[in-house]
């Protein structure tokens, strides 16, 4: 019984991982232009494909990872620059549509290249398995959750931390003062774009690596998630992202071994949600205003 | 030669002009009013100094280099420091991210560490604040910061858009002795009032702006006297 709530916990930490990382992207990027970017999760998705092809090419799992992030880091800031930029004056629902039909469009374009069938992400890697205490955990997991966490924990520092941080968390509270100030914001919205793509890229790849698949449609389910994610935190909120994307895996993962077969497991994000909503409105680090 | 130099801006809001061939000059040391009723354009002159609104036509120099098609964060290099309207703090940074925002165009952290103490001995009560979000401060402390922001990028010239606005009388007193003393430590100022009487008591020279065009020019001790400028302006 022990052994299988700790079991839990780690299977949740290890779901939550992307949530996380999704959810940062998103935060970032809804903060700094005020646009739902649905989109992400396609940048997700061609990350993974991305990282797959130059897997497939190099054998490198290093490189892998590097040209799903780098891939995914263009296509996120091509989006910011061609499509939000322009609509940037435009009523919230414009650019939620734009966003929603970019979504589509990127998982259609993944089908169409790569073929509708999901493709195996074998890497080479020999896996190694431990049992401590009753609880299992293999290498990949290791290496995946230290590889998805430590580069969130990068973007939060990046985020909270340095001078550029700052300049974004003053362009999204006032970005004409900001301006006024000497913060090419131009500039400054394109690095932000492409730090929270970057990141979903990167999710992307070791996602298909950890369950050695990846699939068009991969992107579906975290793009619900992802918003689910920053409802729960409050959105713009950074710490909300994390904490809440730690919430939504670890308590998923709990009500799937021990209600599972009560609901369909996605169904159980959405109830986290709405009981969250129901005693926090404005999320769990939202400003009430 | 002037500091700042503007020539004939004009300026439309879509259909609406709010400037029309405004043209002034601000000479290295001066402090410099432009008076004149709410919606006369002193918002606007100053945001197409700082390249927040974009010219019809028109040009602005800055230290004899044209900088019309420079984008604001760019003039914020050249060190035009601004004190927006309503301050305009960042209100969920701390009064040192505030701060530290207004250095934003300085690399040296030792420079900006002098200048953050020299704010602070401007105004000991933001170093006591300093780890308050700004939206927590008082009116007047919110104008303080606004002004320490403003200057913390070592401003060749600051600009200021109504310092005594919502400010209770003995705040608006406070702050025209900042003015002062910064005036006597040789910093240019550009400041635009409603509060004219206030701005022509600290001011060498004094434009007034009515409906979007200067109206008036003079030193600012001449206008102070001129019968219709009190009439309209000074309410005596």
């Amino acid at each position: 019984m022990y052994s299988s709530i700790i079991q839990e916990l780690l299977n949740g930490i290890t779901l939550s991982a992307v949530y996380v990382a999704i959810a940062l992207g998103l935060t970032i990027t809804y903060g700094i232009l005020k646009i739902l970017h649905i989109a992400h999760a396609g940048v997700y998705l061609w990350g993974a494909y991305i990282g797959y092809i130059a897997y497939v090419y190099t054998g490198s799992v290093i490189l892998s990872l590097i040209f799903g992030a780098l891939g995914a880091a263009l296509i996120g800031v091509a989006i910011e620059r061609v499509f939000y930029i322009p609509a940037l004056d435009s009523p919230p629902h414009i650019t939620l549509i734009i966003s929603i039909a970019l979504f589509t469009l990127l998982s259609e374009l993944a089908a169409k290249t790569f073929g509708y069938h999901p493709k195996g992400f074998t890497i080479h890697w020999p896996i190694y398995s431990w049992t401590i205490g009753g609880v299992v955990i293999n290498s990949m997991q290791i290496f995946f959750l230290a590889v998805v966490y430590s580069a969130s924990i990068g973007v939060w520092l990046w985020a909270t931390k340095t001078r550029m941080g700052l300049a974004s968390r003053a362009l999204i509270q006032d970005i004409e003062t900001a301006k006024s100030m000497g913060v090419n914001v131009n500039r400054l919205i394109d690095i932000n774009f492409l730090v929270g793509s970057a990141l979903a890229g990167l999710s992307g790849v070791l996602v298909g690596m950890y369950y050695t698949i990846i699939w068009p449609h991969m992107g579906d389910v975290v793009a619900y998630k992802g918003l689910v994610v920053i409802v729960l935190g409050g959105f713009g909120s950074i710490i909300g992202a994390i904490v809440g994307g730690l919430i939504l895996g670890i308590s998923e993962s709990y009500l799937i071994a021990y209600f599972g077969n009560i609901l369909p497991r996605d169904a159980f994000a959405f109830l986290i949600m709405i009981i969250i909503l129901i005693l926090r409105p404005q999320g769990l680090f939202g400003r009430s205003e | 030669m002037p500091l700042l130099k503007v020539e004939k801006v004009t300026v439309y809001y879509g259909k609406i002009r709010a400037l029309h061939n405004v043209s002034l000059e601000v000479n290295q040391g001066e402090v410099v009013a432009v008076i004149g009723r709410n919606g006369a354009g002193k918002t606007t002159l100053l945001k197409s100094i700082m390249g927040l609104v974009e010219l019809a036509t028109g040009k602005i120099s800055f230290q004899e280099e044209d900088i019309t098609p420079k984008p604001p964060w760019e003039r914020a290099y050249k060190g035009i420091g601004y004190v927006p309207e309503g301050r305009r703090l960042f209100p969920y940074l701390t009064v040192y991210e505030n701060l530290l925002m207004g250095a934003y165009t300085i690399k040296d952290k030792e420079i900006v560490k002098k200048n953050m103490e020299r704010v602070f001995r401007l105004f000991p009560r933001l170093k006591e604040r300093q780890k308050q979000l700004a939206k927590t401060l008082s009116g007047g402390e919110g104008e303080m910061l606004a002004i320490g922001r403003g200057l913390m990028l070592n401003a060749k010239l600051l600009m200021m858009d109504e310092p005594s606005f919502g400010l209770a009388p003995i705040i608006i007193e406070d702050v025209y002795k900042t003015i002062e003393k910064l005036k006597s430590e040789g910093i240019t100022i550009l400041l635009v009032e409603q509060n004219a009487k206030k701005a022509l008591e600290v001011a060498d020279k004094c434009y007034v702006l009515d409906q979007g065009e200067i109206v008036y020019a003079a030193d600012a001790e001449t206008a102070a006297k001129d019968p219709a400028i009190k009439r309209l302006y000074l309410g005596a």
